[in-house]
């Protein structure tokens, strides 16, 4: 009895968190103009038309551009930025952790316009670049988070075992530490990505005339809720779905793989 | 097994020889392997290590014994160059190496905790060393192969070292010093993590591949009975300084003072008057007691306040007194310990002092006289045995817990518990 409590329960929670977007997948393939029950039928055309809208083209390439550059600054600057908040030993260690995670709280709404008054300030015209470091910085917390994670789990000792096997510290940072933390590395890179594609209120602030994909969305919306938005999001979602997925494997490979492994043999 | 080494110093002499000759390959004129001249090493305010004096020749077993904080392992990490010291001359094969950094010493170490790099395989370990020499990479396979065979890992070089034991690990971490041909190898209480019957069986291969291979080794480790198995010879240490330096047999029958010998093995330690001296040979008077007998090297007089100390398997037992004059002393029998080989009596003075007994069980060992507990006993022991030092020269933290008069049964896991 009490079980049965317990699976309504849990039913019921997950069906609050997934319904509305199992609702926009399932719309995004009906067939009918304004998506509402009942389901008049099922059709693809609405997917077939994000193939002709070479607006959306556009602001898709723009979206990955920025999301690929913000990947690839972010997770080497948080990176970095890692190894000291974690091993070093400093004056203001933690207030220096604390203000390298606080972007992670502060509203987009707030990040956006003081981004955007700082860019006015120093002259800087907006474009696809001041997205880019728009993005880095909200970002850039979570490459950090992800990145110390295993580097406080890190067994220092194998460096010193390098370094005793005469590899230099270039080396065996190549050779020992960058592949024993690369599952971490990897991780924020996915989530870092995942996070870019999505922003939309920081993007909105900063983008000047370039649009990128969730901006169209908006301006899609503004028509009303067009069949070709459900198509769209369907796609997004799936994308994002598959870099999670891939993020959580890694890391999961990373942490729990060697006794899996050792489980296997 | 310590206790069956002999502890009278012409007995240790040609052990001494026996021992020195058979791993050495060095030849007269080449420099030694590891040389220390008035080696310091502070952290801060705090000294670790106070103006060592250490040399170790080529191909040999040198253990550094001590209890933990005793600067062993700070030693080990000065040669490795994980550390550096703060003054004095650190010679490996002859070169100054003070300004050498750690990968660049041809120096090797083997971690306490292994330290094998989890994501290559077992032969990629074995490679390492090689491969950041510019090794190629089919002919340093070939060295890893060979090396995991001398340790008995053949077949296994295609695993992760998470599908191996605890003993297989260690081997790898051996396999992965030792195919680089150090000058010197050095290793931090390899054995630490390995069950008791594991470590005896690893005591002896690596013993066997220490001769095979020639090369030098600087072993730590806080365990005498491991020291004293394994080494050619060993260097005790405490709080920073080196106690003694010299072969097992010489640390374990003539300890330089009383903190080695209450270090090592298992002693009683008596205090008294000395009350006749001549030539070394003293008898010493345990007030209330008896005289027992003693020598010493260094210089006494009588009346001297003074600490004799015994090892328990030197004491001879029998309900009768010894031949007339020879100094005993009588007790009540406690208790009687029979721990297979050995078997431990615990004898009470009649000043409440306790004195440990190890008789050995065969007939030649202690004789067939049977003994009941609660009966009178005479303790006696050879001039030799009974190592006579001042009294209160105790150090602290190497010796035993009791302070004055004698040592009670309750710390004699030291020699044999582990056996």
């Amino acid at each position: 009895m009490g079980r049965r409590i317990l699976l309504t329960y849990g039913v019921l929670g997950f069906a609050f968190l997934y319904l509305p977007i199992a609702f926009l997948v399932l719309f995004s393939f009906n067939d009918y103009i304004i998506p509402s029950l009942p389901f008049r039928g099922f059709t693809l055309k609405w997917y077939r038309e994000l193939g002709y809208d070479f607006v959306l083209h556009e602001a898709l390439y723009n979206s990955l551009f920025i999301a690929a550059w913000t990947t690839v600054v972010s997770t080497v600057l948080g990176t970095l930025a890692a190894f000291p908040l974690v091993r070093c030993t400093f004056r203001f260690k933690q207030t220096g952790q604390l203000l390298v995670i606080l972007p992670m709280i502060i509203p987009h709404f707030l990040m956006g316009v003081a981004l955007l008054l700082f860019f006015a300030f120093v002259k800087m015209p907006l474009s696809r670049l001041t997205i880019i470091l728009g993005h880095v910085v909200f970002t850039l917390p979570f490459a950090v988070l992800i990145v110390s994670t295993r580097l406080y789990g890190f067994d220092r000792t194998l460096e010193r075992a390098a370094g005793d096997l005469g590899a230099n510290p270039a080396r065996t940072f190549w050779h020992v530490t960058l592949p024993l933390i690369l599952p971490g590395v990897v991780g924020a890179a996915l989530l870092v990505f995942t996070l870019s594609m999505d922003e939309f209120l920081i993007t909105y602030f900063v983008s000047g005339q370039k649009g990128t994909l969730t901006m169209y969305i908006w301006s899609l919306l503004k028509d009303g809720i067009a069949p070709r938005v459900n198509a769209l999001a369907s796609v997004l979602l799936g994308g994002s779905f598959v870099l999670l997925l891939i993020g959580a494997w890694v890391l999961d490979r990373g942490k729990g793989g060697q006794s899996k492994r050792a489980a296997a043999s | 097994m310590t206790a069956s080494l002999p502890a009278d110093t012409a007995t240790a002499a040609t052990v001494v020889q026996r021992r020195v000759a058979a791993p050495s390959a060095a030849r007269a004129g080449d420099p030694p392997a590891v040389e220390l001249r008035g080696v310091t090493k502070r952290f801060g305010t705090t000294t670790a290590l106070e103006s060592i004096d250490l040399t170790i020749a080529k191909g040999e077993f040198f253990s550094l014994l001590g209890p933990s904080g005793c600067g062993k392992t700070t030693t080990l990490n000065l040669i490795g160059g994980f550390e550096s010291t703060s003054s004095g001359t650190l010679l490996i094969d002859g070169q100054p190496v003070q300004d050498i950094p750690a990968h660049a010493r041809p120096v090797n170490t083997v971690f306490q905790s292994y330290a094998l790099f989890p994501h290559m395989s077992v032969a990629d370990n074995v490679e390492f060393g090689l491969r950041m020499k510019g090794v190629p990479k089919a002919e340093r396979r070939r060295a890893a192969l060979e090396m995991l065979k001398m340790v008995s890992l053949a077949g296994y070089e295609d695993r992760r070292p998470s599908q191996l034991s605890g003993g297989q690990r260690q081997r790898v971490a051996l396999a992965r010093a030792l195919v680089n041909r150090p000058a010197v190898l050095l290793l931090d209480e390899p054995l630490g993590a390995l069950d008791l019957k594991l470590r005896k069986q690893m005591q002896l291969e690596l013993t066997r591949l220490q001769r095979q291979v020639g090369i030098t080794f600087v072993y730590v480790t806080h365990d005498q009975e491991e020291a004293l198995a394994m080494s050619d010879r060993i260097a005790v240490m405490d709080h920073g300084r080196i106690l003694q330096i010299g072969t097992p047999a010489e640390i374990y029958g003539a300890p330089a003072n009383r903190g080695v010998m209450e270090f090592i093995g298992s002693v009683n330690a008596l205090e008294g008057r000395i009350a006749s001296i001549g030539a070394g040979r003293a008898t010493v008077t345990l007030e209330g007691v008896g005289p027992m007998a003693a020598h010493t090297e260094a210089p006494a007089a009588v009346g001297d306040a003074v600490a004799v100390l015994v090892r328990p398997e030197r004491i001879r037992m029998s309900a009768t007194a010894p031949a007339a004059n020879a100094p005993s002393l009588a007790g009540t029998l406690e208790k009687i310990a029979p721990l297979g080989f050995v078997t431990h009596c615990t004898v009470q003075l009649s000043n409440q002092a306790e004195v440990l007994v190890f008789r050995l069980n065969n007939p030649d060992g202690s004789g067939s006289e049977i003994f009941a507990e609660g009966q009178r006993v005479f303790l006696w022991w050879d001039y030799s045995d009974g190592r006579m030092f001042p009294a209160n020269t105790r150090i602290d933290s190497i010796g035993t817990p009791q302070a004055a008069s004698a040592l009670s049964g309750d710390r004699h896991d030291g020699a044999l518990g582990s056996t």
